[in-house]
């Protein structure tokens, strides 16, 4: 127990670090895009690692949250704050319409409706003209208020300190994951990934506890579109599409599914590897792939699997030494 | 007092009726096996219990409440768990978490207890971690309790899932052919144990089992199926002695 929080807590510091040690702002803007994605991913991880309802509709939500925000602050003026509340609400409201189909379907058949709800989605970002824009998308959306940390002036408009506020986000949700998972209720979401009926058979209502993650789901992808307009400035339908879906997934299931940290070294790794690769010009969606492939075929249960193999093998050691003492 | 009973219980698939008016009386704290040849309907009538199946028309009574047509969840909180024929374990959870899972109903935490890890969550918690040892302990599964279930031998999977069962709580637990692929050792081992769950945990026990061995030896009452339907039902002794019992098993005698 101890020493998961000693990770925990090292990690957290390095995140912290990170804008202290990094000057150049073209990293320092990767780091906060990566950062949305550890939100993004954190939520279909849930959804898709814990509980076992794969779904293709992730940017979905992220498009809610990112759409609610700007119309919210652009056309009626709302603030930052009660704005982001109100699109994290809304993508979770809307993850409890993508979850009644799943009470039904299972495996293929469920992913062919969220790719349905990711087009339908995105058809109504695009041609809802009179509330969306359109194509043209909403400009103009303003940074978050900064405000006076003692002598210090915190603004948004510098990467290195919306990093912080992105920080502050994904270390709430990684909290509220955190808990969940340890709980009675993220038993019964494993349950429900593990074998369905048995779980049923031991008292877990499949219905709630589906629309609970696929809500929550959501939610943390309506957090995460309201951080990336605010931070972007303007926003269009083509950000939330089934490719942006599958690029969320492939963070999580490379991350490690199921896991804790998974998502966050899947978001944070994928984010930098394609930034980095960018050199590389028409050769770098390819090797991209070959490096996924080669990822997959070595660690198929994704970083975090491979990781965890590791340590494994050493707790098991530990455990049996504990036992003997006894 | 009777804690179970099935009132011409029928079920139809297409034009197949799977169980035909079925009726059985199980009372409290009894061990009541229902035998008879495959596709006789044992457990399709396990699956009309537990609320996977809704009967077509009959009814399933859980100590005096008609519980058929209810969810599965619903129809465990009422004090009914199981086994099934073929492993559902979940098996990339620890074996410890697989019977915490099976308390679900009796842990009363909430979440904020968790996000705020106020001490009555730590407290249920232990208590909860405690009493899961100590069903594996009965059961001899302590050794596994940190390992994934998929990891676990066969004889132990099919005892696990008895003990997630148990871990429930039950009033009423129905075992889906638990000797399935056990050696006579271990059969015997299971039994003694069977009996000393139902005296331990005061549970009645509803059996679905293929071993004749263990069912006559067992068993304070047993129901023959064949095709659904009932054919006989009585003691060991009356039911082996049965005519339509010994037709059913090995065929009529060729006239």
């Amino acid at each position: 127990m101890k020493k998961e929080f000693l990770v925990y807590i090292a990690i957290l510091v390095v995140a912290l670090m990170f804008p202290v040690l990094v000057d150049d702002v073209y990293i320092m803007h990767t780091g906060v895009l990566a950062f949305i994605y550890i939100l993004l991913a954190t939520g279909l991880n849930l959804l898709t690692g814990y509980t076992g309802q794969l779904s293709l509709a992730h940017a979905s939500f992220f498009g809610v949250g990112a759409y609610t925000s700007a119309i919210l602050t652009v056309t009626y003026g709302w603030g930052f704050w009660p704005a982001i509340i109100a699109s994290a609400v809304l993508a979770g409201v809307c993850g409890i319409f993508l979850g009644f189909p799943a009470l039904k379907l299972k495996g293929p058949y469920l992913v062919m409706s969220t790719i349905g709800f990711v087009h339908i989605t995105h058809e109504l970002f695009l041609n809802w003209v009179s509330v969306t824009r359109g194509p043209m998308g909403i400009t103009g959306i303003d940074f978050p208020p900064g405000f006076n940390l003692g002598e210090f002036a915190v603004d948004f408009s510098n990467p290195h300190h919306y990093f912080y506020l992105v920080l502050f986000w994904v270390v709430i949700v990684f909290i509220f994951v955190y808990s969940l998972i340890n709980s009675k209720m993220g038993r019964g979401l494993k349950a429900i990934r593990e074998n369905d009926i048995a779980a049923e058979c031991l008292g877990i209502n499949l219905k709630s506890y589906k629309l609970f993650a696929f809500s929550i789901g959501a939610l943390f992808a309506g957090i995460a579109g309201s951080l990336y307009v605010h931070y972007i400035g303007y926003v269009s339908p083509d950000s939330f599409t089934l490719a942006e879906s599958i690029n969320i997934l492939v963070m999580v299931i490379l991350g490690g599914m199921g896991t804790l940290l998974g998502p966050i070294f899947g978001a944070v790794g994928i984010t930098f590897l394609l930034e980095n690769m960018r050199f590389l010009a028409e050769y770098r969606l390819i090797i991209y792939g070959i490096i996924l492939m080669l990822i997959m075929f070595f660690a198929p249960g994704g970083l975090m699997g491979y990781v965890l193999k590791f340590t494994a093998g050493r707790n098991n050691e530990k455990l049996k030494m504990v036992q003997e003492d006894e | 007092m009777s804690i179970l009973k099935l009132k011409d219980l029928t079920i139809k698939f297409g034009g197949l009726i799977a169980v035909n008016a079925v009726s059985l009386h199980v009372y409290e704290k009894q061990i009541y096996s229902i035998i008879g040849p495959n596709g006789s309907g044992k457990t399709t009538i396990f699956n009309l219990i537990t609320g996977i199946y809704t009967p077509t028309s009959g009814e399933v009574m859980i100590q005096d409440e008609v519980t058929s047509g209810h969810r599965p969840d619903y129809i465990s909180k009422k004090g009914v768990s199981r086994t099934f024929q073929n492993i559902r374990l979940f098996k990339n959870l620890s074996v410890l978490e697989n019977v915490l899972i099976g308390s679900h109903n009796h842990i009363k935490t909430k979440f904020i207890d968790v996000l705020l890890q106020t001490p009555r969550k730590k407290t249920i918690e232990r208590q909860s971690v405690e009493r899961a040892r100590y069903l594996l302990s009965i059961f001899d599964l302590e050794q596994f309790a940190d390992q994934r279930a998929a990891n676990l031998p066969y004889g132990p999977q099919r005892k696990l899932e008895i003990v997630r069962a148990l871990a429930s709580a039950p009033k009423l637990l129905l075992l889906d052919e638990p000797a399935a692929g056990m050696n006579p050792n271990e059969t015997e081992d299971l039994m003694q144990l069977i009996r000393r769950v139902r005296n331990e945990f005061d549970v009645t026990v509803l059996l679905v089992e293929h071993d004749m061995g263990l069912v006559m030896q067992i068993s304070e009452y047993i129901t023959v199926l064949d095709h659904g339907m009932k054919i006989a039902q009585g003691t060991a002794a009356e039911v082996q002695n049965n005519p339509a019992v010994i037709e059913a098993y090995l065929g009529k005698e060729s006239a």
